[in-house]
């Protein structure tokens, strides 16, 4: 017998596990790199712009969408648009495959905290995490060699997860971010201050503010504003139109959104100073400039820290556990919330338990996901996988549910706004039907078909073809195949 | 640090933590409504 419908405890529990899930690693190691490629101090203009003109709309669009019809993204887009039921499945297929590697990044995270102590990598970080760490195989092609020890964290952050996620809504999502989000800003805020003390910080926050304005006259700056919004809110692939199904139905939608999107771009800001205050540090002790230590992504998180943390001496180990630590707790929350779309979508298609619901498809990501994930192709999984189902995945899914109810059924879209301007205490109208018919949809189909026709044209960077067809094009003919199925299915 | 980035840096985290802190202002004044309270109360009874 399947359990009634959750709600969160109350509208503070709901905001707090939205800015859980959208302050993830992307917050820490991917804001500042792009920022500062994009312009520096002048990226912050569109940025800026792009949290005003698309997060936030689209933020309060995926809110409408979960809310009015209480359900997870299979049933919400159904009651809303003919075919919104397979855009649904394929939203949820797309957080199933994020959840496999997302988990795998999160086992890194979590064994460099242990690493940190002491500096296990020694003097050549990078060697330390590509050979002796992730053993990465040189073969051109997939080696399912075993790695005992990415083995066993792996499994330990899937337990962790699934304990969570066994829990419910209350007391496993929003209990367990109630713990996380204020352990994560004392540990980010301590290390941010750590950070500033450092001499050449100063040479770092000069690196990261000082704007370069003729970046802004390059459409590609623009691109990845709202490129980089869009994914670090969270929006378009289920999580916020999940989360949103389970509250109260005379919640403030507008005015919860609002806090979410500021503390995700604030939390971005603060990001952006730490770790340009470490890099300047970094410069500093090289006695070069930024522009030459400069990295982001995995390449800053697990290659460029670990030698700014080696060089400080007495601070070591706390400055290491500091940041591995901020980077696991701001990933774990996430992974809960990315697992959570699945969950809830088989609860309501299936009418499952939630134990039950966990169980199958929580238990049968965990397997795939530790058995690929504990090999030497790891980090070439990761990189391969998160390219194509972020650019494919989640930008198509969020496409074409902006477009199904902006250009195709706009009467789908009066109902949503009707409904978030009965309820909340700030009201959308044309600016925000402006936002997503005009500037959101021609900026994400843009980026789309600028990503596959590249995809198509050079493939993803030097991978060997079959990697990128089974792994990437695979994720993404996955998705389809399983939304197109799945949708075909009777409810229970 | 140089004045063109204290002013981008002062206009981002004014623009940003500023937003947050008045969007948290005004989701204070507007409680949640009480009926979905009494709802709520209503439920444990029922439980």
């Amino acid at each position: 017998m399947a359990d009634s419908r959750e709600n969160w405890t109350s509208r503070s529990g709901f905001i707090i596990a939205a800015v859980g899930s959208a302050v993830g690693l992307g917050n820490i190691w991917r804001f500042p790199y792009v920022a500062y490629e994009n312009g520096g101090g002048a990226f912050l203009i569109p940025y800026l712009l792009a949290l005003i003109t698309a997060g936030l709309p689209l933020l309060f669009l995926d809110y409408a969408v979960g809310h009015r019809s209480t359900g997870s993204p299979p049933k919400a887009y159904r009651a809303l648009f003919k075919g919104g039921e397979t855009l649904g499945w394929w939203q949820v297929c797309v957080c199933i495959i994020i959840g496999l590697y997302y988990a795998s990044v999160l086992t890194w995270a979590g064994s460099y905290v242990y690493f940190s102590i002491g500096q296990m990598w020694g003097s050549d970080p990078e060697g330390f995490f590509f050979n002796t760490y992730l053993q990465t195989s040189k073969a051109a092609g997939f080696d399912l060699q075993f790695v005992s020890h990415l083995f066993w964290p792996i499994v330990g952050i899937w337990a962790l997860t699934l304990i969570i996620l066994y829990g419910g809504v209350k007391k496993g999502v929003e209990l367990s971010n109630k713990i996380f989000m204020p352990l994560l800003f004392v540990l980010f805020t301590i290390l941010v201050v750590q950070s500033l003390r450092l001499p050449g910080a100063v040479q770092g926050l000069n690196a990261f503010f000082t704007p370069n304005w003729s970046a802004m006259m390059d459409y590609k700056v623009w691109l990845a504003a709202y490129g980089h919004t869009f994914f670090s809110l969270s929006v378009g692939f289920g999580i916020m139109v999940t989360y949103a199904s389970y509250l109260k139905p005379k919640t403030n939608l507008t005015g919860s959104g609002l806090i979410v999107g500021f503390a995700n771009a604030s939390t971005e800001i603060l990001a952006g100073i730490g770790i340009f205050a470490a890099l300047g540090f970094m410069a500093h002790a090289a006695g070069t400039e930024v522009k030459d230590v400069v990295s982001g992504g995995i390449g800053l998180a697990f290659i460029a820290f670990p030698k700014i943390i080696s060089s400080l001496g007495t601070g070591a180990d706390l400055f290491g556990l500091l940041f591995f630590s901020s980077l696991f707790v701001a990933g774990i929350s996430s992974m809960v919330s990315i697992l959570e779309v699945p969950i809830a979508a088989m609860q309501d298609k299936l009418k499952w338990g939630r134990k039950k619901a966990v169980t199958i498809i929580g238990g049968g990501s965990a397997l795939v996901s530790i058995i690929l994930f504990s090999s030497v192709n790891a980090i070439k999984l990761v990189d391969i996988v998160d390219h194509f189902i972020n650019n494919i995945g989640i930008i198509g899914g969020a496409l074409i549910s902006i477009i199904s109810v902006a250009w195709f059924k706009r009467s789908a879209l009066k109902e949503l706004s009707d409904h978030i301007n009965r309820i909340s205490t700030i009201q959308v109208g044309k600016g925000w039907d402006f936002t997503l018919t005009v500037i959101t949809s021609l900026i994400l189909l843009t980026t789309l078909c600028m990503t596959v026709f590249n995809l198509i044209k050079n493939g993803y960077d030097t991978y060997s073809m079959s990697l990128q067809g089974v792994f990437g094009w695979g994720s993404v003919i996955f998705c389809a195949v399983v939304a197109i199925v799945l949708s075909k299915m009777k409810d229970r | 640090m140089n004045t063109s980035a204290i002013v981008m840096m002062v206009i981002s985290m004014v623009f940003l933590w500023g937003g947050l802190i008045l969007s948290i202002l005004h989701l204070s004044k507007h409680p949640e409504e009480l009926d979905d309270v009494l709802e709520d109360v209503k439920d444990q009874h029922t439980l």
